[in-house]
């Protein structure tokens, strides 16, 4: 699931897969702004079919963040 | 206290030996809170009675919501917090502008008597500690924070003196992680943290601090004096004269509140401390949206966190609440600047552009316009053109007269060509513009270069020394000749 979770960052944020690690998130991605986070957030909701809570968005600095909120949600993502 | 005065460098001289020198934590930890609490003190004598206020009561509703388990009990103590925060900055930041509001209306409808002001000091830092306050208590009520354990640790929060009188804004699940100690990187154990100066700290704080003292003593206060000539009195000036005006001035204001912002990063990381940037190369920002990003961070994630995204977060697919949205936060954000109408016009202009661009984005963007945005000529065209509308919103940051302001505006955008004027401009002010465009090169070279401060903190000491030399050598040599207040120590 990691790649599921990479490949949608990568194509939210219009960048290659590649420069994705955990640690990426809006520091380090340009493109990472409030608009495109709701993006984000809509296209993870519709794919891994979930929904998440406004503290669990507020919460997100890294992509591992996204991970450990999917965790909570019962989302099998590899470490 | 000003950063920027020989006061405040003895008082950070003296919180160093006694931290570095006496290694017990309960020591260290309430010698904090107590050398914060002077520092506003001295800055701000009595009206440090409501910090406190703002700490004891934050804590206790914070407690309070946490543990409640009836919802109704938990609002209430949030609404109490919320309430008390809002209440509080209002009365002292925002009632004499709402009564000269009523009195104007009044006095336009003939209604009589006017209701005197009643001319209230407005207490230093006010808008930075109530903002963290309560995104304090907005987050334990979202259940994504756990409240301090102990008044001591949270007063060390909200009083910790480098960000208190003018941010960035901190945030609590940010910072209480630091005062304890770290077991691995994802454990804290409940042990107070022992704070030690090393000298990497040591390194990296004083290159950011000069990095500060340089942008606001050697820039800032420079190019301030072009700033009033040109601004102070618009009308009657050319097209070309009121943009070097702005662009003057939104060089100005950069230099004044970053350069806080690293001298208290730069403090707090001597300290052992991490304070996420304010600001990131802002006038290389592509987008309305792109430019907050690298803006005031920590007010604008404030406003994305505890107003945009509860606004937007359920029909954020309605182009009109997302207009809406965009425009309510941008003018709060104006608002939260002073009790002036030019501040609401200021984020009322940044929300419209803000709004459009996010709604153009929304609809109409395509492969095509992504594709040459990413190109390097759609990268220059769009940064162009998004700080030539940053600049403009710069005119109603300053000026407070509407027929100043409308007249300054009305020539920004529509080009009169006149030159004459705009040359004896320059010419009298020869070392402000000379300072703009080393400024600019600076700017360029810290873009292209990414973490400068890093990489100058890493540096071999003589080379490090070196840069730091000619730092204060060009401080000293520029010298305005008195401490100038920082700008936004009136917000």
């Amino acid at each position: 699931m990691t790649d599921s979770v990479y490949e949608i960052v990568a194509k939210v944020f219009a960048i290659s897969i590649n420069d994705i690690t955990d640690q990426s998130g809006p520091e380090n991605i340009e493109s990472w702004d409030s608009f495109n986070g709701l993006v984000l957030v809509d296209e993870l909701e519709n794919f891994f079919k979930i929904k998440f809570s406004i503290s669990e968005i507020t919460d997100v600095k890294t992509v591992a963040d996204i991970k450990r909120h999917l965790k909570n949600h019962d989302v099998i993502v590899d470490e | 206290m000003l950063f920027n005065s020989l006061d405040f460098l003895v008082f950070f001289f003296v919180v160093m030996c006694i931290i570095s020198f006496f290694k017990f934590r309960r020591f260290q930890h309430l010698f904090l809170i107590f050398s914060s609490l002077f520092f506003l003190y001295y800055t701000d004598n009595y009206l440090i009675t409501l910090l406190i206020f703002t700490i004891l009561l934050h804590f206790y509703v914070g407690r309070e919501i946490f543990k409640s388990k009836n919802i109704f009990r938990k609002k209430i103590f949030f609404i109490i917090g919320i309430v008390g925060s809002i209440g509080i900055l209002g009365f002292f930041k925002y009632t004499d502008f709402v009564i000269t509001q009523f009195n104007f209306f009044g006095s336009y409808l003939d209604l009589g008597s006017e209701i005197p002001l009643l001319n209230l000091a407005l207490p230093i830092g006010i808008s930075f500690y109530t903002f963290q306050s309560m995104s304090y208590i907005i987050d334990i009520y979202r259940g994504s924070l756990q409240p301090s354990k102990t008044l001591k640790e949270y007063a060390v929060f909200v009083a910790f003196f480098p960000p208190l009188v003018a941010g960035p804004i901190l945030r609590a699940n940010e910072f209480l992680p630091q005062l304890r100690e770290k077991i691995s990187q994802n454990e804290i154990s409940q042990k107070l943290k022992l704070f030690v100066i090393t000298n990497q700290n040591l390194k990296f704080g004083i290159t950011l601090m000069s990095i500060g003292f340089f942008k606001k003593m050697f820039f800032s206060d420079n190019i301030g004096p072009l700033v009033n000539n040109i601004f102070s009195n618009p009308i009657g000036l050319e097209s070309f004269s009121i943009m070097i005006g702005t662009i003057a001035f939104g060089i100005q204001l950069y230099c004044d509140f970053s350069g806080y912002s690293d001298i208290a990063i730069g403090a707090a990381a001597i300290l052992g401390f991490k304070i996420p940037l304010n600001f990131n190369k802002p006038f290389f920002a592509s987008s309305p949206s792109d430019f907050w990003t690298r803006w005031h961070i920590s007010l604008s994630t404030w406003v994305r966190d505890y107003l945009y995204y509860p606004l937007v977060f359920k029909n954020r697919n309605s182009n009109s609440l997302v207009f809406i949205s965009l425009l309510i936060s941008m003018l709060l954000m104006g608002i939260w600047h002073g009790a002036s109408w030019n501040f609401l016009i200021w984020g009322g202009i940044h929300g419209l552009f803000l709004a459009c661009y996010t709604i153009l984005r929304k609809n109409f963007s395509s492969n095509s316009t992504k594709k040459f945005f990413k190109s390097k000529i759609g990268k220059i065209t769009s940064i162009l053109i998004t700080q030539y509308l940053v600049f403009f919103t710069f005119i109603a940051f300053w000026m407070k007269d509407f027929t100043h302001m409308a007249y300054a505006m009305e020539k920004y955008v529509f080009l009169d060509f006149a030159t004459e004027g705009t040359i004896q401009i320059i010419r009298d002010n020869e070392l402000p513009i000379l300072l703009i465009i080393l400024f600019g090169i600076l700017h360029f070279y810290s873009y292209k270069q990414g973490n400068i401060v890093e990489k100058i903190s890493k540096m071999k000491i003589h080379y490090w020394a070196g840069i730091l030399f000619v730092f204060f050598i060009s401080i000293a040599m520029f010298y305005v000749g008195s401490a100038r207040e920082f700008i936004y120590f009136q917000f």
